[in-house]
């Protein structure tokens, strides 16, 4: 049994109903999580929960980039979104995904700060980004598209980039290059072995033949869009 | 038979109706008007909805939507929104203030952005210098996101088929 740590939690663009009940179901929960949890108003919190209010006028959006994220407001809870109302079950499920999230990410701190081997995969990183690039950028090279996409829909390791966008590693490293030189994102340490195997449902990378040559896994709905558009072939031209 | 629905929103003349018939199997069919909005250069303008569909492989429906583009019409958006894979947002650069356009369709569909995924195809890109491209994607990071914002012409098919392929490509990550 792993042992449990203490992580801090804030909220955003959260109603007051919403944040008050979040944050009493958390203490309500307090003994029965598999982590402890504490709230910190500001943003240097190990999780941040994020309702769907609008921004207010001061807010930094950067700040509200974390490696362990809850949305709150969604249709369906699970997998890092929980539906309004908050239900205590629910939050459960969601605050222990986020505990475990965090205890493996310091896990892999502590395992590379006493690694005495240094393989390079050893060094991946959580990247995140903040804003899309300008065009500019994306048309240096084709691919970049389709791998800014990816990263558009949360923060990744280069090695899991190239797996759901069927890039290249060294083009979605040399995509990130870019982006990091225009400010364009946020850099964190993570797990190697864990992040090249999500454990999030299974996806399905546009220009993958797996899907089509495996004739034994159903097809998924986008799957099915995309060969009815013909789009598995070829990709437009940018 | 199931039937999936992908909605097209943005202002008037920013083309959602071209859009549509680029990549639907029928002929869309367009509830149009005489437009009588003296800004607008367009002879007609949409007033219901533009409907256009793509059948898959067993039999299954993918409806194309588009929204009416006037925000007095804001009150079919909730309704149409509910149930679709995903929002396409088409802006014209040359209109009056795109960035403007741009807050009233994130904030019209924000659940519906949030619980599924948008791509921002910018028509008439070439035609000014301001909003620049990196203004748009400033105003999407506002609201702690990030999608694709592509110069997009919607009368090329291939060039909608690129929106359809990254609305896929989040929907894929997701």
């Amino acid at each position: 049994m792993k042992t449990p740590h203490e992580y801090t939690y804030t909220t955003r663009r959260m109603s007051m109903r919403d944040d008050l009940v979040f944050k009493s179901i958390i203490r309500i929960l307090h003994g029965q999580t598999r982590h402890d949890w504490h709230f910190e108003p500001s943003g240097t919190a190990d999780l941040m929960v994020i309702g769907p209010q609008a921004a207010s006028a001061n807010e930094d959006s950067h700040q509200l980039v974390h490696p362990a994220m809850i949305r709150v407001g969604c249709d369906v809870s699970g997998s890092g979104h929980l539906a309004l109302p908050l239900r205590v079950g629910d939050v459960l499920v969601e605050i222990n995904r986020a505990g475990e999230m965090l205890a493996d990410l310091k896990h892999t701190e502590n395992h590379l700060a006493t690694d005495t081997i240094g393989h390079a995969q050893a060094q991946e990183v959580l990247i995140s980004l903040l804003r899309w690039p300008v065009w500019d950028v994306l048309q240096q090279d084709s691919r970049y598209l389709r791998v800014a996409t990816v990263l558009a829909t949360g923060p990744s390791t280069i090695s899991l980039l190239a797996s759901k966008s069927g890039v290249p590693v060294e083009v979605c490293d040399q995509l990130v290059r870019v982006l990091k030189l225009h400010e364009l994102i946020n850099t964190q340490v993570v797990i190697p072995h864990k992040a090249a195997n999500p454990a999030t449902p299974a996806y399905a990378p546009s220009n993958t033949t797996q899907a089509q040559n495996d004739t034994s896994s159903p097809a998924t709905l986008w799957h099915r869009i995309r060969r009815r558009l013909g789009m598995n072939i070829a990709h437009t031209n940018l | 038979m199931n039937e999936y629905k992908l909605l097209f929103t943005g202002p008037t003349g920013a083309g959602k109706t071209t859009a549509i018939g680029a990549i639907s199997e029928v002929p869309p069919v367009i509830t149009d008007v005489m437009n009588t909005d003296d800004h607008v250069a367009k002879e007609l303008t949409t007033v219901g909805l533009d409907f256009g569909e793509i059948t898959l492989d067993n039999g299954d429906k993918l409806r194309l939507f588009g929204t009416p583009g006037q925000t007095r019409f804001a009150f079919m958006w909730n309704i149409l929104a509910k149930g679709a894979i995903g929002l396409i947002i088409l802006l014209d650069k040359s209109s009056h203030d795109p960035l403007a356009d741009l807050k009233s369709y994130m904030d019209g569909f924000a659940g519906l952005i949030r619980d599924t995924a948008c791509v921002i195809g910018v028509g008439r890109s070439e035609s000014c210098d301001v909003p620049t491209m990196d203004d748009f994607g400033r105003a999407v990071q506002a609201y702690g996101m990030v999608c694709p914002i592509i110069p997009v012409d919607v009368r090329e098919r291939a060039q909608v088929l690129m929106l359809v392929d990254l609305l896929l490509t989040q929907l894929e990550c997701k």
